[in-house]
C-alpha cells in the first residue's frame, strides 16, 4: 500500500514546533517509515509548485504550525487546504495566535516600527521598512504584505483537528499520528488532548484548600514560590484552571505557574475572559475601594489573560489601533 | 419552540414576525387569565407584560420573557425593538434546556429534636401532639437546659419552675416522644426526608434509683457547679427523676454503690443507636461567652469577680450575701475583640441580677455599668423599677478591674458626669454575652452569621422552596427570653410539621448544574457560593440541591463552564446577546430583584430613555458573563450598563460583589485593549431608582 502523503508547514511561528518533531527521537523513525513527505520546509527541500501540481485531497493530512498573520501564510494555507484530506493546526500559535498573536496590541506600522527602528540594537536613519514591492536596479522585488491583524489557522481555513502546546508535547504527537494512521478520530473539531483542566491531573491540587480566597493578586516573578503550594492558593496567577490538561503540568513541575498554552476546555470561547472572571471572583474582599486596588494590581492583563490566546478571543485586537 | 404573544387587551402593538419554520407563535388577548398549558420539557418564549407577574402565572414554564408592554409600548419604542427582543429571546431558549423537575422523597415522618431545654421541649410536645413520632435528645443527664440553671426569670423574678416544670410536664404526656439523655449526635447522612443519624449515650452510672439521696452523703467529691455546690452525684428536679454521676469528676470510689438501695453501675458502657428522622429541629441553646478572656476584667483572677449565672446561683442558694455590687454590661460584647455583636437578652439578665439583690438585701448598694441600657419593649418598667428602687446607673465602658486593700475597685468613665469614676464593691457581675453550640451547626450544615443562624439576608433564611428539612429553635436561632424562646420553638415546630406532613416535595427552581465530563475540580467556585452548597464528595464536584439558591455565582465564575445554571447556560445567553446587540446600543444587563425593576418603574414614571438601549434580565449581578460583556461590545454596542442591588443588599448575598471584581478586571482588561473602561459600568440601582437608570443610559448614550 501506498504511503500517506504528508504535509508539515510552518507559517508565524518560533521553530519551537519543528523542534518538537525532533524531540520524537525514535519516534521519529516510525513516522518516517510509515508517511511520505510532500512539504516540510525547515527540513526537506520541496518547492511550493510541487504542492501546487498535486491533486486535490492528494495529501492524507497537513501539519500547519504558526499564526496567519501574511499574505504568504494564508495563501499556503489555503493551498494545503485545497489538496489535504486533514488540517491539524499544529500547536499554540495556530491553534490560538500564540504569542505572535500578542502583535495585535499594535498595528503594522507600530510592529514595523519597534522592529525595524526603534529597538536598541537597529540602526535606521532613513526610516526604511520592508515593502510588498520594491523597484531596483535589477528589476521589481516583492516580499508578501504583513497584516495589520494576525490570525489563528481556523479564521483563515477550515481546521479538522488542534494539537494543543507550546510546543506540542511528544505523546500528544504520536496519538495523534497513531489516531490518523488508524482512522479512530475523535469528532472533527476537536483538541487532541484531555477534555478537562489542567488542575485535574496536577499535583499541586491536593494542596489546594476547598475554599479558595485570595487577599492580593501576586506574579511568579515577585515571589519565591513554594514548588509543592498550588500557586493560585498562594495567589499567583496560574491559567491551570482555564486550560486544558494533557501537557504533563510542564511549567508547574519546573515550578512555573500555567500560562495557557494548551487554550480552553470545549465550552469556552474566550479563555481569557473566563480565566479573569474566575479569579476576580475568589478575591476574598469586600469593600469596594479595598478591591479596586486589588483589581489594580492586575498588572499587563493582556499578557497574562491572554497570553498565547488574544487572536482567538471574542475582542481579538486592541481598538482603535 | 413556541412563542407565545399576548398584547395586553390591545395595549401592545405587534410587530410582524417571522421567526423561521421551527417557531410557532400564538397570539392571545389576555395570557394573565388564560390557564395554558405549557410543559415540562418545553422551552418557549413568553411577550407580553412583566416577568415578575407572567413568572407567577406560569411558574413552571421554561420561559424567557420579553416586556413588551414596559420595554415598548408604555416607553414608545419602535416595534422593530420588540421584533429584535423577541428574536433574540427565541435565539436564547433555542439554545437553552429545560429546568430538571428536583423531587425529595419525605421517606421518614420522624422528627429529631436536639437540646431538651425549653425551646427542644415545647417543640417535641407540639409535634408530637399533632400525632408525629418525636426523638428528643439531651447532651446532659435531665431535661431543663439553660432555665433550669437559674433561679429566676425576669422580669418578674418567678422562680423558673413556673414556666419548666409545666411544659416537662405537657410533654411527658403528649403522646409518642422517645427520650435519650446524656446523648451527643456521632454522625449523620442524608438528606430532607430522608436522615440518617448515629447517637451515642453516655453512661449515666445510675441505673435503677428511688431519689432516697443517700448517696449524696457519702460522695466525697464536691463540684461547684456555676456556683452552686453539689456532688459527683447529683439531681436536677427536672425529669427524670432519678440521680445520674458526672463521671468528669466521679473519682469511682464506690462510696455510693453501698449505700444504695437502687442500681448504680460504675462501669456502665456508653450506648450507640441509630435512627432516621425526615427533618430535625436543632434546639441546642446558647452558652455563656468565656469572659476570662476580657482579661482586664480579672475574671478568676481576682476573687469576687463573678459570671452572672454564677452570681445568681450563689444570691439564690444563700452562699453570697454581698453589700455592694457592680454589675458590669457588655463584658466582652460589641466589640471587635470578643464578640461583635449584641446578645439581646442580657441588659435583662443584669436588670434581673440587680433586683435579686434588692429582693433580698435592700439595703445592698448595686451600680449598673453600662454604655447602653436595651432594654426593648415594655422591659423598660423593669428598668424604670429598678431605678425607683436605688439602683445606680452609670453610662460607662470600664476600663480596668482590680482589688485594692481587700477592696474591688472596678474604673471607669461616667458619660453623663464626664468624670472618672473608681467604683468600690466587694461583688463584680461580669454581665457577658452568648454564643452557640456551633458544633452541632457544623455537624448539619447550618450557615452562621457569626455565631448564630440569623442571617441579616433579605432572601430569607436559606432556600424557601426547598427546605432542607433542618430547622432551629430558641436560643439557638438567637438569645431570647424565655416567652420569645417558645414562640420561636412553636415557629420551628409549624415549619417541621407542614414538611412532615407532606410525602414528597416538588420543585423546579433553577439550580447549578456541573458537567462531571468538563469539570477539573479546580475548587474555584466553592468558596464563592454563599450557601455553603459547593463540596467536593468523591473526587467529584457536588450541588446540595437542598442548599443551591440558583444565584449562578459559581457558573459564573467556572473556568470550564462546567457549572451552570439551569436556564440562564452560558450558550442561551450567548446567542440571545449576539442576535440582540446592534451597532451603537446600550445592552443593560439587570439583576432581576432590583435594577430590572427599575426599568419596568422607568415605563410608570413616564421617563424617557433612548431606543437603542437594550434591556435583559438575569438572576443576578454575580451571574453575569465577563465574556458576554465582551461580546456585546464586539457586536458594537456602545456600552453595558450591569445593574444591581447595592452592597449588602443583593439577595443571594454577595453576588454583587462578585459582580463588583469581575468587572474591576474587566475595566483594565478592555483598556488594554484600547477601550474606554467606562464602557462598561456595574451600577447599583434600587428598584425605584427608575430616574437613575434613565439617566445612566444617557450618560452612556454620549
Ligand atoms: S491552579 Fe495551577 S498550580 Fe493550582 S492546581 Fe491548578 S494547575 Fe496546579
Ligand atoms: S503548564 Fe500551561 S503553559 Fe505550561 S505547557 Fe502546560 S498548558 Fe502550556
Ligand atoms: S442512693 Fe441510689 S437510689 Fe438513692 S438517690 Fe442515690 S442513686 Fe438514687
Ligand atoms: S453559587 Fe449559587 S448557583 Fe452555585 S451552587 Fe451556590 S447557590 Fe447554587
Ligand atoms: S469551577 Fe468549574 S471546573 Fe472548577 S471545580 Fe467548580 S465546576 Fe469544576
Amino acid at each position: 500500500m501506498a504511503k500517506p502523503l504528508v504535509a508539515f508547514y510552518w507559517c508565524a511561528s518560533c521553530g519551537g514546533c519543528e523542534e518538537s518533531v525532533v524531540d520524537l527521537a525514535e519516534d521519529l523513525l516510525k513516522v518516517v517509515d510509515a508517511v511520505e513527505f510532500r512539504l516540510f520546509p525547515v527540513a526537506m527541500d520541496f518547492k511550493y509548485s510541487d504542492v501546487e501540481a498535486l491533486p486535490d485531497k492528494a495529501l492524507a493530512v497537513s501539519f500547519i504550525n504558526g499564526a496567519i498573520r501574511t499574505e504568504e501564510q494564508e495563501h499556503i494555507a489555503k493551498l494545503l487546504r485545497q489538496k489535504s484530506q486533514l488540517i491539524v493546526a499544529y500547536g499554540a500559535c495556530a491553534h490560538l495566535g500564540g504569542i505572535p498573536g500578542l502583535a495585535n496590541v499594535a498595528n503594522r506600522k507600530e510592529v514595523f516600527e519597534t522592529a525595524y527602528k526603534n529597538t536598541a540594537s537597529t540602526v535606521n536613519p532613513k526610516g526604511i521598512y520592508p515593502q510588498t514591492v520594491t523597484e531596483t536596479e535589477y528589476g521589481k522585488l516583492t516580499l508578501p504584505e504583513i497584516y495589520d491583524t494576525v490570525q489563528t489557522l481556523d479564521q483563515t481555513i477550515d481546521v479538522d483537528y488542534y494539537l494543543p502546546g507550546c510546543a506540542p508535547p511528544p505523546d500528544l504527537i504520536m496519538n495523534a499520528i497513531n489516531a490518523i494512521l488508524e482512522g479512530k478520530l475523535p469528532p472533527k473539531g476537536s483538541v487532541l488532548t484531555s477534555e478537562k483542566a489542567l488542575c485535574e491531573t496536577c499535583e499541586r491540587n491536593k494542596t489546594k484548600p476547598d475554599k479558595l480566597a485570595i487577599k492580593d493578586i501576586k506574579r511568579i516573578s515577585e515571589v519565591k514560590a513554594d514548588p509543592e503550594k498550588c500557586f493560585l492558593a498562594e495567589g499567583i496567577i496560574c491559567m491551570g484552571p482555564a486550560t486544558r490538561g494533557g501537557c504533563g503540568e510542564r511549567c508547574i513541575n519546573a515550578n512555573m505557574p500555567c500560562r495557557g498554552c494548551f487554550g480552553p476546555t470545549k465550552e469556552v470561547k474566550d479563555m481569557g475572559a473566563r480565566f479573569l472572571s474566575g479569579l476576580a471572583s475568589i478575591i476574598d474582599v469586600d469593600d469596594e475601594a479595598e478591591m479596586e486596588k486589588i483589581a489594580q494590581s492586575v498588572i499587563d492583563p493582556i499578557g497574562l489573560f491572554y497570553m498565547y490566546s488574544l487572536p482567538s478571543s471574542i475582542i481579538n485586537r486592541k481598538q482603535g489601533v | 419552540m413556541r412563542v407565545l404573544t399576548c398584547n395586553c387587551h390591545g395595549l401592545i402593538k405587534f410587530p410582524e414576525l417571522d421567526l423561521g419554520p421551527d417557531v410557532k407563535i400564538e397570539q392571545y388577548d389576555n395570557l394573565c387569565k388564560l390557564k395554558l398549558d405549557i410543559g415540562a420539557d418545553e422551552t418557549v418564549v413568553i411577550a407580553g407584560c412583566s416577568p415578575n407577574l407572567l413568572e407567577g402565572i406560569f411558574p413552571n414554564a421554561n420561559a424567557e420573557f420579553v416586556n413588551l408592554l414596559e420595554h415598548i409600548t408604555l416607553v414608545n419604542h419602535s416595534p422593530e425593538k420588540a421584533e429584535q427582543l423577541i428574536v433574540a429571546a427565541v435565539a436564547k431558549m433555542q439554545n437553552t434546556p429545560p429546568v430538571k423537575t428536583k423531587v425529595f422523597n419525605i421517606k421518614s415522618k420522624n422528627a429529631l429534636v436536639i437540646g431538651g431545654g425549653i425551646a427542644g421541649i415545647e417543640v417535641a410536645t407540639q409535634l408530637s401532639k399533632n400525632g408525629l413520632p418525636v426523638v428528643l435528645i439531651e447532651k446532659t443527664p435531665f431535661l431543663g437546659g439553660t432555665v433550669s440553671k437559674l433561679d429566676r426569670l425576669y422580669p418578674e423574678g418567678t422562680p423558673y419552675s413556673h414556666t419548666l416544670m409545666p411544659l416537662i410536664n405537657k410533654l411527658q404526656t403528649s403522646g409518642n416522644v422517645t427520650q435519650f439523655f446524656n446523648t451527643e449526635i456521632t454522625d449523620v447522612t442524608g438528606r430532607v426526608g430522608d436522615y440518617k443519624i448515629k447517637l451515642k449515650a453516655k453512661p449515666r452510672g445510675v441505673v435503677e434509683c428511688i431519689n432516697c439521696a443517700n448517696c449524696i452523703d457519702v460522695c466525697p467529691v464536691e463540684v461547684n457547679d456555676a456556683g452552686k455546690k453539689r456532688k459527683a452525684i447529683y439531681y436536677i428536679p427536672t425529669f427524670p427523676d432519678m440521680y445520674a454521676i458526672d463521671f468528669d469528676t466521679c473519682t469511682k470510689c464506690g462510696e455510693c454503690v453501698k449505700v444504695c438501695p437502687g442500681k448504680i453501675d460504675l462501669e456502665q458502657k456508653a450506648q450507640e443507636s441509630d435512627i432516621d428522622s425526615g427533618a430535625i429541629v436543632v434546639a441546642t441553646g446558647l452558652n455563656w461567652y468565656d469572659v476570662s478572656k476580657v482579661e482586664e476584667y480579672g475574671y478568676a483572677r481576682l476573687e469576687g469577680v463573678m459570671k452572672t449565672l454564677e452570681f445568681e446561683r450563689a444570691v439564690a442558694s444563700g452562699a453570697l450575701y454581698p453589700k455592694k455590687v457592680a454589675i458590669v454590661y457588655c463584658a466582652g460584647s460589641r466589640d471587635s475583640k470578643h464578640l461583635p455583636y449584641c446578645s439581646k437578652i442580657c441588659c435583662l439578665l443584669g436588670l434581673k441580677e440587680a433586683k435579686l439583690v434588692k429582693d433580698r438585701f435592700p439595703d445592698a448598694e448595686v451600680y449598673v455599668i453600662a454604655m447602653d441600657m436595651r432594654s426593648y419593649g415594655t422591659y423598660e418598667y423593669l428598668y424604670n423599677t429598678l431605678r425607683d428602687k436605688g439602683v445606680s446607673f452609670i453610662k460607662g465602658k470600664p476600663s480596668e478591674i482590680h482589688r485594692r486593700n481587700g477592696i474591688l475597685v472596678v474604673k471607669t468613665e461616667d458619660l453623663f458626669t464626664n468624670e472618672l469614676l473608681e467604683v468600690e464593691v466587694d461583688t463584680v457581675v461580669l454581665n457577658s454575652g452568648f454564643v452557640a453550640d456551633t458544633i452541632t451547626f457544623d455537624k448539619f450544615n447550618i450557615k452562621l452569621n457569626g455565631d448564630f443562624p440569623v442571617l441579616f439576608e433579605n432572601a430569607g433564611l436559606g432556600n424557601y422552596e426547598l427546605p432542607r428539612g433542618i430547622f432551629t429553635a430558641g436560643a439557638a436561632t438567637f438569645p431570647g427570653s424565655v416567652s420569645e424562646t417558645l414562640i420561636d420553638a412553636r415557629k420551628a415546630s409549624y415549619s417541621a410539621l407542614s414538611l412532615l406532613r407532606q410525602d414528597k416535595i416538588e420543585t423546579r427552581i433553577p439550580q447549578a448544574v456541573v458537567d462531571e465530563d468538563l469539570c477539573s475540580v479546580c475548587r474555584m467556585c466553592i468558596g464563592t457560593c454563599p450557601y455553603n452548597a459547593i463540596s467536593v464528595v468523591d473526587d467529584k464536584i457536588k450541588i446540595n440541591e437542598e442548599l443551591c439558591m440558583g444565584c449562578g455565582i459559581c457558573a459564573i465564575t467556572c473556568p470550564s463552564y462546567a457549572s451552570q445554571l439551569e436556564g440562564w447556560n452560558h450558550s442561551g445567553l450567548y446567542e440571545q446577546i449576539r442576535a440582540l446587540v446592534k451597532e451603537g446600543d446600550v445592552l443593560a444587563i439587570m439583576c432581576r430583584w432590583s435594577a430590572y425593576n427599575a426599568t419596568e418603574q422607568a415605563a410608570h414614571d413616564k421617563l424617557k430613555y433612548p431606543e437603542n438601549v437594550k434591556i435583559i434580565r438575569v438572576p443576578c449581578t454575580g451571574a453575569v458573563d465577563p465574556s458576554h460583556v465582551m461580546l456585546a461590545l464586539r457586536n458594537g454596542a456602545r456600552g453595558v450598563l450591569i445593574g444591581g442591588c447595592y452592597p449588602d443588599a443583593c439577595h443571594y448575598a454577595r453576588g454583587n460583589f462578585r459582580a463588583k471584581a469581575r468587572e474591576q478586571i474587566l475595566r483594565l482588561n478592555l483598556e488594554a485593549l484600547g477601550m474606554r473602561k467606562d464602557r462598561v459600568r456595574l451600577e447599583w440601582i434600587g428598584k425605584d431608582e427608575a430616574q437613575k437608570f434613565a439617566d445612566i443610559v444617557y450618560e452612556m448614550n454620549k
